[in-house]
C-alpha cells in the first residue's frame, strides 16, 4: 500500500521509500524512514497530505507521498 | 570578536526554539550579516561580560548536517573546520526523536558539545517524560531540559556553557553502538570494511568507524576517501537503496533506547485538534481568508493614517526647509529635494511595513504561517509553484523588498528563482494606495470597489500566467518535486521573539531601502526638474512626450506616461508627480483628474501602474539576493512590456465595448 491510500486517522508502518538519495535523507532527517509509524491527519485527493510521525507533523506533496510504501497497522479511533 | 574570546556555536533543527535561545544568550549585542559569499543569513552575538563575554554564532537551522544544501554545508563546515569551543545543540522535547537525529550528526563530529532539550513546558503539558540522565549517559555530554521562553530557566544553560568552556565535554564515540543495530549481514560487512580501512590507511579504529558509517549514510566526502583507500571493496556502501534504510533505522533505534518510553507525543495533542479545523478543506480556507483579510485591515488601518501623517509633515517641513535655497542653485536644490523626498518616502512606508511585520511575525511565531502554506499548496501547484512560495509572495504585499528577502526561506532553488521573478507582480502597499486613491477619486464608491477588486484579480491571474510561462524556461533540477515541510506545534506567541523579529526586519529594510531609495530619488528628481525647473520641460517630461505615440493605444497622454515613469523611484511618488504635472495642489487633484481623464483611460492607467516595473529599491534588492544581471534584465523587460500590453488590451477592448452600446 502507498501512503496516498492511507485513510485519515489511520496508522501504518513505512516499509520503503523510493526515490533518490537526497529525498531519502531529507525524509529521514525529518523523522520519516522505513520502520516509522505514520498517522494520516489530513488526506485530500491529489492535494498535499499531512502526516504525523515521531511527534512531528509533516506536510508532503502527493508526488512525494506516492513514493512511500506502507504496511497497514491497526486502525485508530 | 577579539582574539582569545571563546566561541560558542548554536546548532539545531528548525522549530526547536533556537532563535529564542540565541536572543536570550546574547541580549542586545547582535549582528546580522551574510555568510561569506552566500545569501544565507549569519547571526552573531556576544554574551554579557558577567556570563563570560563569549561570542555566539547562530548556525543556519537545518534538518541535518548532510551538506545537501548551502545552509547545511555552512553549518557542517563551521563545526568541523572552525572548531568552536562549544557547540550547543538545540533539540525539542516535544519531538525528541526527530530533533535528536540532528544531534547525532554533531556527536559524530566529536567536538565539544552541550545538548539542550527545549520546549520542556509544552512537553510537560503533553505528559511526555524525558530521561535526561539516560540521554546524557548515552551521549556523554551534559543534557539540559528547559523552556527557553522562560527567562529564569536560562540560568542553567549559561552555567552549563561556562562549565563546558572550562572542561570541554567531548561526546562519546557512538558508532559501535549504532552499528550494533544493523542487521547481521550488514553488521559483518561494516566490521570487515572498518578493519580493512584501519589496515590500509593507518587511521585509528574510531576514525575508520566514523568514516565508514558516514559513507554508509551517504557522505560524499567520506565515500571519496573510501574509494581512494580501499577502492572497489567499499562499493556496496554506495548502494543507497540497500544500506540507507537500515542505517536510518539503526539511528532511530539508538535514539529510542536513549529516550526510553514515555517520550513520544500523545495521539491527540492540542495541535491536532486545532488543525482539524484550521486545515479543513473548507473551514480552513475560510479561516485563512479571514485571518489574512484581518491582517490586511489591521495593516492598512493602522499603517495608512500614520503614513499620511508622516507624508504631510514631511511635505510641510520641506517647504520651510527649502525656502533658504536660492532658485538658481539647481544642483543643490535637486540634491536637497531628492534626498528629502527619498527619506520621506522611506519614512512614510515605515509604519505600514512595521505593522505588517508585526502581524506576520505573530502568525509565524504561533505556527500559523506554515499552515497557510499548506492550505495554499493546491492552488499554488496549479500555477507551477508550491505552498512554500506563498509566504514570500504574501510578504511582498507590504513591500516587495520584504518579499524578495523572504524568498531565502524557499529551499528549492528552482522555486526560489521563480518566486523572485514573480514578486513584482504582487501589488505592494504603495501601489495599492495609488490604486485605491485613484479609484475613489474617479468613480462612485461601489464602482470604485469593483474596479479595485477586478484589477487586483487581474493582477493575480497575470501572476499565475507568468508563473507558468517562466516555469517553462527554468529547468527542473530533481525529479521529485513538491511540498515537503514541517508544520510546527502551535504555541503561545512570545512577545520578546516577535518584537525582536520586527525590529530586526525593520532595521534591515531601512538599511537596504534607504540608501537605494534616497540615492536614486536624487537622480530621478534631477531628471524631472532639469532643464527648465519644471517637470514639463525636464528630461523626464520630454521622454514622456516622446513616448506619447506609445501611450495612445492605452489611452494615456504624456502626463499619464510621465507619471508612470516617475513611479519607478517609489510608487507613492505617482500621486505627487501627478500633482506637479497637472499643476494643481494635491487637494484639487481629484477634481482635475476627473475633468481631464476618461474613466477608461483611468482604468488602463491603474492597470499599467500596478504591473509596472518595481521600484528601484526592489530592483536593487533583487540584484543583492540573486547576484544575477540576467534576472534583473528579465524582470525589467517583462515589467515594462507587460503593463503596456495589458493596459492596451484593456483600453482597446473597453473602447470596443463602449462603442457597441
Amino acid at each position: 500500500m502507498c501512503l496516498t491510500h492511507l485513510q485519515e486517522l489511520q496508522k501504518a508502518v513505512v516499509t520503503a521509500v523510493s526515490g533518490n538519495q537526497e529525498l531519502l535523507k531529507r525524509l529521514a532527517s525529518m523523522g520519516l524512514c522505513s520502520g516509522t509509524t505514520v498517522r494520516m491527519l489530513k488526506a485530500r485527493k491529489k492535494g498535499p497530505l499531512l502526516v504525523e510521525c515521531k511527534g512531528t507533523y509533516l506536510a508532503l506533496s502527493y508526488d512525494i507521498a506516492s513514493r512511500i510504501r506502507l504496511e497497514p497497522a491497526q486502525a485508530v479511533l | 570578536m577579539s582574539a582569545g574570546t571563546h566561541v560558542v556555536a548554536l546548532a539545531g533543527q528548525p522549530n526547536t526554539g533556537k532563535s529564542t535561545i540565541f536572543n536570550a544568550l546574547t541580549g542586545m549585542y547582535q549582528e546580522v550579516g551574510n555568510w561569506a559569499g552566500k545569501t544565507v543569513e549569519k547571526r552573531t552575538g556576544q554574551a554579557s561580560r558577567q556570563d563570560g563575554g563569549y561570542a555566539v554564532i547562530d548556525l543556519p537551522g537545518t534538518y541535518s548536517l548532510d551538506a545537501l544544501s548551502q545552509e547545511e554545508r555552512i553549518a557542517a563546515d563551521f563545526i568541523k573546520n572552525y572548531s568552536p569551543d562549544v557547540t550547543v545543540v538545540v533539540a525539542s522535547a516535544v519531538s525528541p526523536q526527530r530533533t535528536l537525529h540532528y544531534a547525532l550528526d554533531v556527536i559524530m563530529l566529536q567536538k565539544p558539545m552541550v545538548l539542550v532539550m527545549n520546549m520542556a513546558d509544552i512537553a510537560r503539558g503533553n505528559s511526555q517524560h524525558l530521561d535526561v540522565e539516560n540521554i546524557s549517559q548515552k551521549t556523554g555530554v551534559p543534557v539540559l531540559l528547559l523552556s527557553a521562553s522562560r527567562k529564569q530557566e536560562l540560568g542553567q544553560l549559561k552555567q552549563a556553557i561556562a562549565q563546558a568552556l572550562k572542561v570541554p565535554p567531548v561526546p562519546k564515540h557512538i558508532v559501535p553502538e549504532l552499528a550494533s543495530g544493523l542487521p547481521e549481514g550488514l553488521k559483518r560487512s561494516f566490521t570487515a570494511l572498518v578493519q580493512q580501512v584501519c589496515d590500509v590507511s593507518g587511521f585509528t579504529r574510531m576514525r575508520s568507524e566514523i568514516l565508514v558509517w558516514k559513507a554508509m549514510e551517504g557522505g560524499e566526502e567520506e565515500r571519496d576517501i573510501l574509494r581512494s583507500t580501499v577502492g572497489e571493496d567499499a562499493a556496496w556502501v554506495q548502494n543507497d537503496l540497500l544500506v540507507q534504510p537500515y542505517v536510518q533505522q539503526a539511528r532511530y533505534g539508538w535514539l529510542e533506547e536513549a529516550l526510553g518510553t514515555g517520550s513520544t507525543a500523545p495521539a491527540s495533542s492540542k495541535t491536532v485538534s486545532y488543525d482539524r479545523w484550521l486545515l479543513h478543506p473548507f473551514a480552513g480556507a475560510l479561516a485563512m481568508a479571514g485571518i489574512l483579510l484581518l491582517s490586511i485591515i489591521v495593516g492598512f488601518g493602522l499603517g495608512f493614517p500614520l503614513a499620511l501623517k508622516i507624508g504631510q509633515t514631511s511635505q510641510a517641513l520641506e517647504a520651510i526647509a527649502s525656502a533658504g535655497i536660492p532658485q538658481d542653485m539647481i544642483v543643490t536644490k535637486a540634491l536637497f529635494t531628492g534626498t528629502w523626498r527619498g527619506v520621506g518616502a522611506v519614512l512614510s512606508m515605515l509604519p505600514f511595513i512595521m505593522v505588517f511585520y508585526a502581524v506576520f511575525a505573530v502568525l509565524e511565531d504561533i505556527g500559523y504561517m506554515a499552515r497557510a502554506a499548506f492550505i495554499m499548496d493546491r492552488a499554488m501547484t496549479r500555477i507551477g509553484l508550491n505552498g512554500k512560495v506563498f509566504i514570500p509572495l504574501l510578504f511582498s504585499m507590504p513591500c516587495n523588498i520584504t518579499g524578495i528577502m523572504g524568498c531565502r526561506t524557499i529551499d528549492d532553488q528552482r522555486m526560489r528563482k521563480l518566486a523572485v521573478l514573480l514578486v513584482p507582480l504582487v501589488p505592494c502597499a504603495a501601489k495599492l494606495i495609488v490604486l485605491v486613491s485613484l479609484a475613489s477619486w474617479l468613480f462612485p464608491p461601489l464602482q470604485a470597489l469593483a474596479v479595485v477588486f477586478s484589477l487586483i484579480s487581474l493582477n493575480m491571474l497575470i501572476l499565475g500566467g507568468c508563473s507558468l510561462v517562466f516555469g517553462r524556461f527554468i529547468p527542473r533540477q530533481s525529479s521529485i518535486s513538491g511540498l515537503l515541510m514541517e508544520l510546527p506545534h502551535y504555541h503561545r506567541p512570545n512577545i520578546r521573539t516577535i518584537s525582536r523579529q520586527v525590529f530586526r526586519n525593520t532595521l534591515a529594510f531601512l538599511k537596504k531601502a534607504s540608501t537605494l531609495i534616497v540615492s536614486f530619488s536624487v537622480i530621478v528628481w534631477f531628471v524631472s526638474y532639469y532643464p527648465g525647473g519644471s517637470i514639463e520641460t525636464s528630461l523626464m517630461g520630454q521622454l514622456g512626450k516622446y513616448l506619447t505615440p506609445l501611450g495612445a493605444p492605452m489611452g494615456a497622454d504624456w502626463r499619464l506616461i510621465t507619471s508612470l515613469l516617475a513611479s519607478c523611484i517609489s510608487k507613492e511618488a505617482v500621486l505627487a508627480t501627478m500633482g506637479v504635472i497637472y499643476n494643481t495642489p494635491i487637494g484639487a487633484l481629484p477634481a482635475t483628474l476627473k475633468a481631464t481623464v476618461s474613466p477608461l483611460s483611468a482604468i488602463a492607467f491603474m492597470c499599467a501602474q500596478s504591473l509596472f516595473i518595481p521600484c528601484i529599491a526592489t530592483l536593487g534588492m533583487m540584484y543583492n539576493e540573486t547576484g544575477s544581471c540576467r534576472t534583473l534584465a528579465v524582470v525589467i523587460s517583462y515589467t515594462i512590456l507587460l503593463p503596456f500590453i495589458v493596459a492596451t488590451a484593456v483600453f482597446q477592448i473597453g473602447s470596443m465595448v463602449a462603442a457597441t452600446y
